[in-house]
């Protein structure tokens, strides 16, 4: 799968690109204007991450250009232009989803992932890691055929853990994917804990293997190859 | 009220008193001019009384004959001679045959001497009845004051439509005027030379408001963008730092460390980036949002806090509760209001959410003293419970957006202990 990352702050944009790529990802890179203008209209990507504020140009008017030539490409607007007007344009304009600047890692990971399951598979779509399986249309997750009676919370919780396998992903990126990002922060993780803890729970009494580990009181990571 | 109605109920109000009290100077004036007109009157007929005393009659019998002709005229015999004393003026009612009513007269009193006897010679003029004088004196200065006033409304009416109009639409404009939105004020032609100066003076006020407001404007969005690159570069950092193969326990916890305060910087940044939004009066668009679905989701957000912390959550939520209102915004009112209730509340404390078509009401058990006068709203406010988290910006979000919006918003100390939150939704 192959993304197209616009983004002129070069650490931010090799730093996304290196989370992307470990989760499998063909990342390609522009810095300008003028360049992700071309590489847009020439190849065609599973998802492209659009900047707005961009030398030579305002992303608003690339995404114009994009959904005018190809209106089934899927983007994600990663700004740091905050502004209500902005975000209501660029959906407006076609874009599929706005992450605000400064964003986790695994939860553009997951927003990415949740792209690509619509436009590959049209919307249906079953994300399987062994035995566990999420149904992500119907909202289900079932382990060997049998339905895990998850919460929405917990199953919005778990496919973050898929979308970042084998990665680490901090307590903070959990609480603001759980919270919503306008939800006011609790310095303290408790309810982080208390739903990794659900989810835990849940997926080895219907016979998982322990995938979810905690990593130095950090973060969890989400380890598929563990049997 | 109008300026102008004012203006004419203090002229009638000046007037009224003019015309009241003119009336009774105008009345003692004429009074005293109709007086010395009688009095002088009567002296002069006494001068001729006395000569014709001395020319013409002869014997008693002529007096009673004088005054059988004329009742004005009248010799009252006195017993002896009477002190030497001036001429009485005084007035006295008498009956008249011919009306069939009494009537005031003036009366000059002196004493005579003829042919050797005293007598008191009376000579009278019939006075005006001086009290239908007054009444009449009194209507006619009413007609003229209603004169007056009818007058005066006719004026203020005309002053209103044709003077005072360049005010009005000026002032129309004013209220509708949105700093966001860059529509010019514009005045009908006035050769008042006030309104000339006033808008002027509001245009190049508002000008100057406008740049302001560009300004800042641009500035919020550059800070917004020059703060939040390079926290999303440390934020990404990190994010792909704690991936990093062998790392000790010591090195995790340093890196939880500056996540904790990224995150909270973080936080912070989006916070006052949206209260500069807020103050700005930037334009946040409206639609259809139901509060009541918006209230459930952020509770069940909390939820998990709230049996962390063993409140007793109590709540009371309409089925629907449509509003005109930025979703973004009432999720940043409803989630503060909450958290809020939660952080500040005490532990196995009570929580009470109730939402009415009219009005959401959060009301926590905390602590026992009101914080009316602790600037609760104020920025960067910490409370006093000792609770660290935050940053003190919560409640102020709250009252902005509150503001912003035109919801009423008010806290009020329920009972010791129990403090009650209230947006009124209309």
């Amino acid at each position: 799968m192959k993304l197209l990352i616009v983004e002129d702050e070069p650490e931010l944009a090799a730093g996304m690109s290196s989370y992307l790529r470990g989760q499998h990802y063909v990342c390609e890179l522009a810095t300008t204007f003028d360049q992700a203008q071309e590489m847009m209209l020439l190849y065609d990507y599973d998802c492209i991450l659009l900047d707005l504020t961009l030398p030579g140009g305002d992303g608003l008017a690339l995404l114009r250009e994009l959904k005018a030539q190809r209106p089934e490409a899927g983007v994600i607007i990663t700004s740091a232009r905050n502004a209500v007007d902005d975000r209501i344009a660029g959906l407006h304009l076609g874009a599929d989803d706005y992450l605000p600047k400064p964003f986790h890692l695994p939860e553009l990971s997951a927003r990415v992932a949740a792209i690509v399951r619509r436009r590959r598979y049209n919307g249906a779509n079953l994300v399987s890691v062994g035995e566990l399986q999420v149904d992500v249309a119907a909202r289900l997750a079932s382990l060997r055929g049998q339905a895990l009676n998850l919460t929405r919370t917990e199953l919005n919780l778990l496919l973050l853990l898929l979308a970042n396998q084998g990665r680490v992903i901090s307590k903070g990126a959990i609480a603001e994917h759980l919270s919503g990002n306008d939800a006011e922060q609790f310095d303290t993780y408790e309810t982080v804990y208390a739903h990794v803890k659900n989810l835990k729970r849940k997926l080895t009494e219907a016979g998982a293997p322990n995938y979810i580990r905690m990593v130095y009181g950090l973060g969890y990571r989400f380890d598929p190859d563990l049997e | 009220m109008k300026l102008l109605t004012r203006t004419t109920l203090i002229f009638l109000l000046y007037a009224s008193v003019v015309a009241g009290a003119g009336t009774f100077v105008y009345y003692g004036l004429i009074h005293k001019l109709y007086y010395a007109y009688v009095d002088r009157t009567l002296s002069r007929r006494k001068l001729r009384v006395e000569k014709a005393l001395r020319l013409y009659l002869h014997s008693p019998a002529d007096l009673a004959y004088w005054h059988q002709l004329d009742h004005n005229v009248e010799f009252v015999p006195l017993p002896a001679p009477p002190p030497r004393r001036p001429d009485q003026l005084r007035e006295r009612l008498m009956y008249n045959e011919l009306t069939g009513k009494s009537q005031p007269y003036r009366q000059l009193s002196s004493a005579v001497l003829f042919q050797g006897r005293p007598y008191e010679l009376q000579i009278r003029v019939s006075l005006f009845d001086t009290q239908q004088l007054l009444l009449r004196i009194v209507l006619a200065g009413a007609g003229l004051f209603g004169l007056l006033v009818l007058g005066l409304f006719g004026l203020q009416f005309v002053l209103n439509r044709r003077l005072w109009q360049p005010f009005y639409v000026l002032l129309e404009q004013l209220q509708r005027y949105k700093l966001n939105r860059n529509e010019p004020i514009t005045l009908p032609a006035t050769s008042i030379r006030e309104f000339q100066q006033l808008q002027e003076a509001v245009q190049l006020l508002l000008r100057q408001n406008q740049h302001v407001y560009r300004q800042q404007k641009e500035f919020t969005e550059n800070a917004a963008h020059e703060i939040q690159t390079p926290l999303a570069v440390l934020r990404t950092q990190l994010d792909l730092l704690v991936q990093a193969p062998g790392l000790t326990e010591e090195q995790a916890g340093y890196i939880e460390g500056i996540m904790g305060v990224t995150q909270r910087l973080t936080h912070l940044t989006k916070s006052l980036l949206l209260l500069a939004q807020l103050d700005n009066q930037l334009f946040f668009p409206a639609e259809t949002v139901d509060v009541a679905t918006i209230l459930r989701t952020q509770l069940s957000h909390l939820q998990h806090l709230v049996a962390t912390r063993r409140l007793t959550l109590e709540t009371d939520i309409a089925a629907s509760v449509p509003m005109q209102i930025h979703r973004g915004l009432l999720e940043v009112l409803v989630s503060n209001l909450l958290v809020n209730a939660i952080r500040h509340n005490i532990a196995q404390g009570h929580l009470l959410v109730r939402l009415t078509p009219e009005a959401l009401t959060v009301e926590n058990t905390g602590q026992e003293q009101s914080l009316q006068e602790a600037g609760l709203f104020s920025r960067f406010h910490k409370a006093s419970d000792g609770s660290a988290e935050g940053v003190g910006l919560g409640l102020t979000l709250v009252l902005q957006i509150c503001t912003n919006c035109g919801l009423p918003l008010r806290y009020s100390y329920v009972a010791p202990g129990r403090h009650r939150q209230q947006v009124l939704l209309h």
